[in-house]
């Protein structure tokens, strides 16, 4: 914030609260007067879950676990931590989904295979990462002497 | 990296410089919200579209072709928005240290930077949670999902903007810099080059798990989405049933008729009647907002045959008017431009057989470039504006 304000920047703050401004006036000119409790609430528990539940979740597991286990593993369990993470929020989606359908061809795979096979991919998913990853963290073998400097065979 | 235990953890809130994570760095920051503000930006303009689609402002004119505008622009708006989930919670854990950071508030201007990070935080998630919820026609809340995503879609744009703004100094400079330095520690680089990888593996692979619903090649794979291209009674999903809409018995009651009223005065149809004029087979999508698309093959009457019949102008919209009496969707008005193309067609068959109730017999609505809601199904009747 200390850095100045160019012309450019403060155009650009201006677009946002205009922005902002017309989503605030569609709002409250579009949505009846007795919902906006339940906006507000909408609105401020995903805030709530996210920042007092998920995100110190993930901070103490990864300070728990990661130093536990090898390097070349702890980007694909960092990456296996937000796909479970994503995962299980569309699981609780599709059951409740599928528990209350109109029609078979909302959610059509059952509940079984979609899971399961989902988990799977995310689990190898995982594990190409360590693999991946282990590959890397391997201490390089000293570089190949430049080929220039060997005697050729070719030489006479 | 040290070793952390459990009893370790303090019962007081934690300080900004307590998370020893590499990934809380700038440069993963700035470089993790530049994908989700594509993303989200992309979910702003195709649903802006689709808000338009339904209800159309003189000054966008919309046009029938190409016939799968709207099945990709609202494939797009869906599977952007579906691809914002992972992007926005690892942009929210990189940067997450940032709201402990002191002094908690430095003066007004900080107070206000603070309360737009709040506003964006809450709507992005909120965009992201009812979006998702609505695709799988869950509801439980009490407003209008419709009115209120649009609503809070400018807040959440606008709030990006100023959240741009503010911090265009601190992003310019991260996204300069490579993510691994000399300066780092031997890790550092690996480490953040590894997450944004994950992310990018995490995106793609829902992205591979959901798209099927609207990449009819990957229907098989759509094992996340709540739809996939080409399932479904007759081939093609249903979003509301006959029953649902509670139409059936006005449906399938052989006193049918349908009503086309014009300036030449007012017909009344049965099926016989419709099958008995020249019919035409169209293959076109029908594209929900939900982000589903299937193509079909359609068959039955043109819009334009219809129009003629009560000697309508061809620069006449045309309202289409279902026997659902309950509903958003009752009605759609089909603006001239549509009605004279020789694709807009009273479908009476598709996929050679008669329609399933659920897909609207005895007759719907099938135009292209176009809404799924905007397709009436169990048509009532059809009045020609008079132009």
């Amino acid at each position: 914030m200390t850095e100045t304000w160019t012309a450019a920047r403060l155009a650009l703050l201006g677009a946002g609260v205009a922005l902002v401004g017309v989503g605030v006036v569609v709002g409250l000119t579009s949505v009846p007067q007795g919902h906006w409790s339940s906006v507000l609430l909408w609105l401020a528990g995903g805030v709530a879950v996210h920042d007092a539940v998920l995100a110190p979740a993930a901070v103490v597991l990864g300070a728990l676990v990661l130093p536990r286990v090898p390097v070349g593993w702890r980007p694909a369990l960092r990456a296996g931590a937000l796909g479970a993470v994503v995962l299980a929020i569309v699981a609780v989606v599709i059951v409740v989904a599928s528990g209350m359908r109109r029609d078979p061809s909302v959610v059509p795979v059952p509940l079984s295979t979609s899971l399961v096979v989902a988990s799977a991919v995310l689990v190898l998913a995982v594990l190409a990462g360590a693999a991946v990853g282990t590959a890397r963290a391997r201490p390089r073998a000293p570089e190949p002497a430049d080929p220039d400097l060997l005697p050729r065979e070719d030489a006479d | 990296m040290a070793r952390t235990r459990l009893s370790d953890l303090r019962r007081q809130p934690p300080d900004q410089a307590d998370f020893r994570s590499p990934v809380h760095d700038p440069r993963v920051v700035a470089r993790v919200g530049v994908l989700l503000a594509a993303a989200i930006g992309t979910a702003f303009v195709t649903g802006l579209l689709s808000h338009l689609h339904q209800h159309p402002a003189a000054w966008v004119p919309f046009s029938p072709l190409p016939v799968w505008g709207f099945r990709l622009s609202q494939g797009l708006h869906v599977a952007a928005g579906l691809a914002a989930l992972p992007l926005l919670l690892a942009k929210l854990y990189a940067a997450y240290p940032a709201l402990f950071q002191r002094p908690r508030l430095r003066g007004p201007l900080h107070l206000l930077e603070r309360g737009s990070v709040a506003v964006l935080v809450a709507t992005a998630i909120f965009q992201v949670v009812t979006g998702l919820l609505n695709i799988f026609q869950w509801y439980p809340w009490s407003f209008s999902f419709v009115r209120v995503h649009f609503a809070v879609a400018w807040v959440l744009v606008g709030s990006i903007v100023i959240h741009v703004a503010v911090k265009l100094p601190t992003i310019a400079a991260a996204l300069r810099r490579p993510v691994g330095q000399e300066a780092d520690g031997e890790h550092d680089g690996p480490t953040r080059r590894g997450f944004l990888a994950g992310i990018a593996v995490t995106v793609l692979g829902l992205t591979a798990l959901t798209v099927g619903q609207t990449v009819a090649p990957l229907s098989g794979l759509a094992v996340l989405s709540p739809r996939q291209s080409g399932v479904g009674v007759q081939g093609v999903p249903v979003n509301r049933t006959a029953r649902g809409a509670d139409v059936l018995d006005r449906a399938i009651d052989p006193a049918w008729r349908l009503s086309v009223r014009g300036p030449g005065g007012t017909l009344r149809l049965s099926r016989a009647d419709l099958e008995a004029m020249p019919q035409v087979t169209v293959v076109l999508p029908i594209a929900c907002v939900e982000g589903w698309s299937t193509t079909a093959t359609w068959q039955g009457v043109r819009v334009a045959d219809l129009v003629s019949a009560v000697s309508g102008r061809d620069d006449a919209d045309v309202r289409f008017v279902s026997l659902q009496e309950a509903g958003s969707y009752k009605e759609s008005v089909l603006p001239a431009a549509y009605a004279r193309h020789p694709d807009s067609v009273v479908a009476l068959r598709l996929g050679g057989e008669p329609l399933h109730p659920d897909h609207g017999y005895p007759a719907r609505l099938i135009a292209p470039n176009r809404p799924g809601v905007l397709q009436t199904k169990w048509l009532d009747r059809i009045e020609v504006a008079q132009a």
